[in-house]
């Protein structure tokens, strides 16, 4: 037992390790590519009324003029520092602007993840252990349709349905507008308004997440059916199972204690990358909904050249995916003693 | 060996079929729930409240640096300008200032470089800071200081230049200090308690209008110091005061009670931006808001306008749409301009004398009808001139010289002369860019093809790039032929010449277009050197007969403004100058 939480502390202080080295080579990777890329920020996002002095005065001020070491150490130390630095577009700090937009996203996304995740682990063992019979079939053409259906398309139809047709759910944004926004405790509704007491509130912000979650739920469940189904008959056709069932132990146990368990490890680490990639914005689910999370605002920043803004999209979305790929890997040595060996 | 798959037992069946049971309570409880949660407890509640929707975004609430319309207007509902705008006209009015600078009430100097600004006593923001020549010299001092976007407009302002042309590294600092106490000594000048002055270096009359645009606002100094901007800070002198802010999504006014002026006719109003059109549709056919303005699908509001459960309302707006020619020639290519923008790479077919042959062929072929029904279901009004209708001294130039509707006949006379003709087509690359103007831009660009092609004796290739591309390609002289907007700085009708004629400051150069014109440089600078409104007419009127002899561009359309509103609704003005006054509005 000693030995076996050892080699768990080792693992994780390694992957902890290898943390640094892979931010840096993101972090090089980011600021050498924007510095690449043909164009000027400040020059195409002052056209048509750009003053000169003005534009000047702005690459002064981003160090644009800086030998290249030069902007990549300001860079690095503004980066270790918290300072992200500041838009160019809106004369915000990066920081702030992601502040505003993160609640928004980190609801959606949680939301979404849930709707992905009952629908996926649930179904796609409900297939898994039905293998070709009507049942197994029509959950893998759901999913099928599920995983290649235009998400724009579909949350227009659900919004249509839901919102214009049958008036039960709202059609866009997080709140409505005839009611006092609650007091920021975290940015996000649900939330802020539990807090606040006010169920009032906390219904009218559920309903607003019920589209766009079921929306990019149920498109992500697709993947999720397919990938559990088959983790799940490979499971419940490997020697273990086999070897579980010769001892005599109950089916039931067999299945939960044993196959699903197994089953569930190659689907926690893609829902924990999924869920990594939905903190970056669903552009298209915020854009559908006019939710401002993160997806508009790393479009906006690329539209606009926006070094900064970009620059701190990136090491944000960075430290998240490096954060969360480390969660995942502790949680799937939990589970299976045999990767932190 | 077991070389089969094992048909599990049915336990197992039973835990994935209570599994797919929980699947469907919990995909029910969120719809059912959900929906009877939302239509039972979010009824509207009793508190009146204006809830205005938008696709507008902002970017900045700092008068030093805001320069984009939302923004703009957000500003203007919330501090008071100096002077505004009579609603529904164009006629300038006091606000904080007692009285508008003429050279009749002295407030213009003879000489009319001197403006003396006087504030009305009493004046107070929302926190009960007084609003005083103190504050005033403050807040235009700052935005020289900070240089933001819009701070070229107070160009004029002696010593400005000069400040801001000295760099601003450690080696300059002292140049750059004496700089500035010469711009502080003489550019603005305190008066007494509640009047400030202020000297240009040479006459400009539009700087009267500068003073109803958000850039000469008062600010509060201890919220606003010199060292940056504070993008999201509004420290309220006007109607409302922004109570809550959600960046990008919510903005919440309510009165403030230290305004000077009649308070507004709702207490609370939320502006809700939609990310897209669609919605903003959405949310007015839902009930969701009680207004929607800026902006809807044309083809949505001519919708809107059929059906009987809302009203609709439109009006004249200052946005101009127009082609510009990209005139540059071999003299240019050779010039070294002191503006990046000032040299043109390569001539273009539009540069000699048969250029003007074809930008007049094109002129005649152009089609504005065709425009607006086409790709603006009619929402949109044939514009004439750069000048806009409603502004100070605009004149049907093009009607007038090319006529209203398509004079093919005469297309094809000066197309033959250019020596193109049926068999041996002129062939023209027109460009557009697809998102920044809205969808409907690509059916503009096949409106002009339909137009130009209709000569027998064109063939038009359309092309597009994204905006920041769009916008790099035209200054570097890219396109030869192309469509763009325009949104003025300041309301005077010098802000739809200068910037667009006038040779010697780089202007036409930055519109990719390379026109130039002593004659035309020179009406200008007289139009805007005087404050005779006689004199200035007259010089309008040939500054816009030019611009149709020469057609350096060719002015297409003006947008008008379209909101639609629920029946209770009432006290909606639209203003020519597109200033939305919340403070107006009501709801029954």
């Amino acid at each position: 037992m000693a030995g076996s939480s050892a080699s768990l502390r080792a693992y994780v202080i390694t992957r902890v390790l290898l943390m640094v080295p892979m931010l840096l080579i993101l972090l090089t990777f980011t600021f050498l590519l924007l510095r690449v890329a043909p164009g000027d920020p400040v020059s195409a996002i002052y056209g048509e009324k750009g003053n000169p002095q003005v534009i000047d005065q702005i690459k002064r001020e981003l160090g644009l003029y800086d030998p290249l070491y030069v902007q990549y150490f300001t860079y690095l130390r503004g980066v270790f520092t918290g300072n992200m630095g500041t838009s160019i577009v809106s004369s915000k700090p990066v920081i702030q602007e992601i502040q505003d937009r993160m609640p928004a996203t980190l609801e959606l996304t949680i939301s979404s993840m849930i709707v992905a995740s009952v629908f996926g682990i649930g179904l796609g063992t409900f297939a898994g252990t039905r293998r070709d019979r009507p049942t197994d079939f029509g959950t893998r053409i759901f999913a099928s349709m599920a995983y290649n259906i235009p998400i724009f398309w579909f949350g227009l139809i659900l919004k249509l349905i839901f919102g214009l047709w049958l008036g039960w759910l709202p059609v866009s944004g997080r709140f409505s507008p005839r009611l006092n926004l609650p007091p920021r405790f975290t940015g996000m509704y649900t939330v802020d308004t539990l807090l606040s007491g006010d169920l009032r509130g906390f219904a009218d912000a559920v309903a607003h997440l019920i589209l766009p979650s079921l929306t990019l739920g149920i498109v992500l469940s697709g993947f999720f059916i397919r990938i559990t189904r088959v983790n799940v008959i490979q499971s419940m056709g490997s020697d273990f199972v086999e070897a579980a069932r010769a001892r005599g132990i109950p089916e039931r146990s067999v299945f939960f204690r044993h196959a699903l368990k197994n089953a569930l490890v190659p689907v926690i680490t893609t829902m924990g990358l999924t869920f990594a990639l939905l903190f970056s914005g669903a552009i298209l689910t915020e854009t559908v909904f006019s939710f401002e999370g993160m997806g508009r605002f790393v479009f906006y920043a690329i539209s606009y050249r926006d070094y900064p803004a970009i620059q701190g999209a990136v090491v944000y979305y960075g430290i998240l995916m490096v954060v969360i790929s480390l969660l995942i890997d502790i949680v799937n040595a939990f589970v299976d003693p045999r990767i932190r060996y | 060996m077991n070389l089969v798959t094992p048909e599990p037992a049915t336990p197992v069946r039973g835990g994935s079929r209570r599994l797919l049971a929980i699947v469907v309570v919990i995909v029910v409880i969120l719809l059912v729930g959900g929906a009877a949660a939302y239509v039972v407890l979010t009824a509207p509640q009793p508190a009146r409240v204006l809830v205005v929707g938008t696709t507008d975004d902002e970017i900045t609430f700092d008068p030093a640096d805001a320069y984009d319309y939302f923004s703009g207007n957000i500003i203007q509902n919330t501090m008071a300008m100096l002077l505004t705008y009579v609603p529904g006209t164009t006629n300038l009015t006091p606000d904080l200032l007692s009285e508008v600078p003429s050279l009749t009430n002295g407030g213009i100097s003879a000489d009319e470089l001197t403006y003396t600004l006087h504030l009305r006593a009493n004046l107070k923001f929302e926190d009960g800071t007084p609003i005083n020549a103190t504050v005033l010299k403050y807040s235009l001092d700052r935005v020289v200081k900070l240089n933001g976007e819009p701070a070229f407009l107070l160009g004029y302002v002696v010593g400005t230049q000069e400040y801001w042309t000295v760099p601003g590294d450690t080696a300059n600092a002292t140049r750059k200090d004496s700089a500035w106490a010469n711009y502080t000594a003489q550019g603005v000048q305190i008066v007494d308690a509640l009047s400030v002055k202020v000297t240009l270096r040479q006459k400009w009359s539009p700087f009267v209008s500068l003073l109803a645009f958000t850039i000469t606002a008062p600010v509060e100094p201890k919220s606003f110091d010199t060292k940056k901007f504070y993008p999201n800070v509004i420290v309220s002198s006007g109607p409302y005061r922004l109570s809550t802010y959600l960046p990008h999504q919510r903005y919440e006014l309510t009165a403030n009670p230290n305004y000077y002026g009649t308070p507004p006719k709702m207490s609370r109003v939320t502006i809700v931006r939609f990310t897209t059109a669609v919605d903003l549709k959405l949310a007015m056919k839902t009930g969701a808001i009680d207004v929607a303005y800026r902006s809807l699908l044309p083809p949505d509001f001519a919708d809107f306008a059929t059906n009987s459960a809302v009203k609709t309302q439109q009006g004249d707006s200052p946005v101009i749409r127009y082609l510009v020619f990209n005139m540059c020639g071999a003299a240019d290519v050779s010039a070294i301009r002191p503006l990046p923008a000032g040299k043109c790479p390569h001539t273009t077919v539009f540069s000699d004398a048969s250029g003007a042959l074809l930008r007049k062929a094109l002129a005649y072929a152009s089609n504005r009808t065709d425009i607006s029904t086409s790709a603006y279901s009619g929402t949109v009004a044939p514009l004439y001139s750069l000048v806009p209708q409603g502004m100070f001294g605009h004149q049907d130039a093009f009607k007038t010289a090319y006529g209203a509707s398509p004079n093919l006949a005469a297309a094809q006379s000066l197309l033959t002369q250019a020596g193109f003709s049926a068999t041996n087509k002129f062939v023209v690359k027109l460009w557009y860019t697809p998102s920044h103007y809205g969808d409907p831009e690509i059916f503009v660009a096949q409106a002009l093809k339909r137009a130009w092609e209709a000569t027998g004796m064109v063939t038009v290739n359309l092309d597009l790039r994204e905006w920041t591309d769009y916008k790099a390609a035209w200054r570097a002289g890219d396109f030869d032929v192309f469509l763009l907007g325009w949104f003025p700085d300041y309301f005077d009708s010098d802000d739809y010449v200068f910037p667009f004629l006038h040779w010697a400051s780089g202007g036409s150069a930055s519109f990719g277009n390379w026109y130039h014109n002593a004659s035309m440089d020179t009406k200008i600078e007289a139009q805007a050197a005087t404050a005779d409104p006689t004199q200035r007419a007259s010089l309008f009127g040939d500054i816009q007969s030019g611009l149709a002899a020469d057609v350096p561009y060719i002015p297409l359309w003006q947008t008008k403004q379209t909101v639609v509103f629920k029946p209770t609704v009432s006290g909606i003005v639209l203003d020519p100058i597109q200033f939305f006054r919340y403070f107006t509005i009501s709801v029954s």
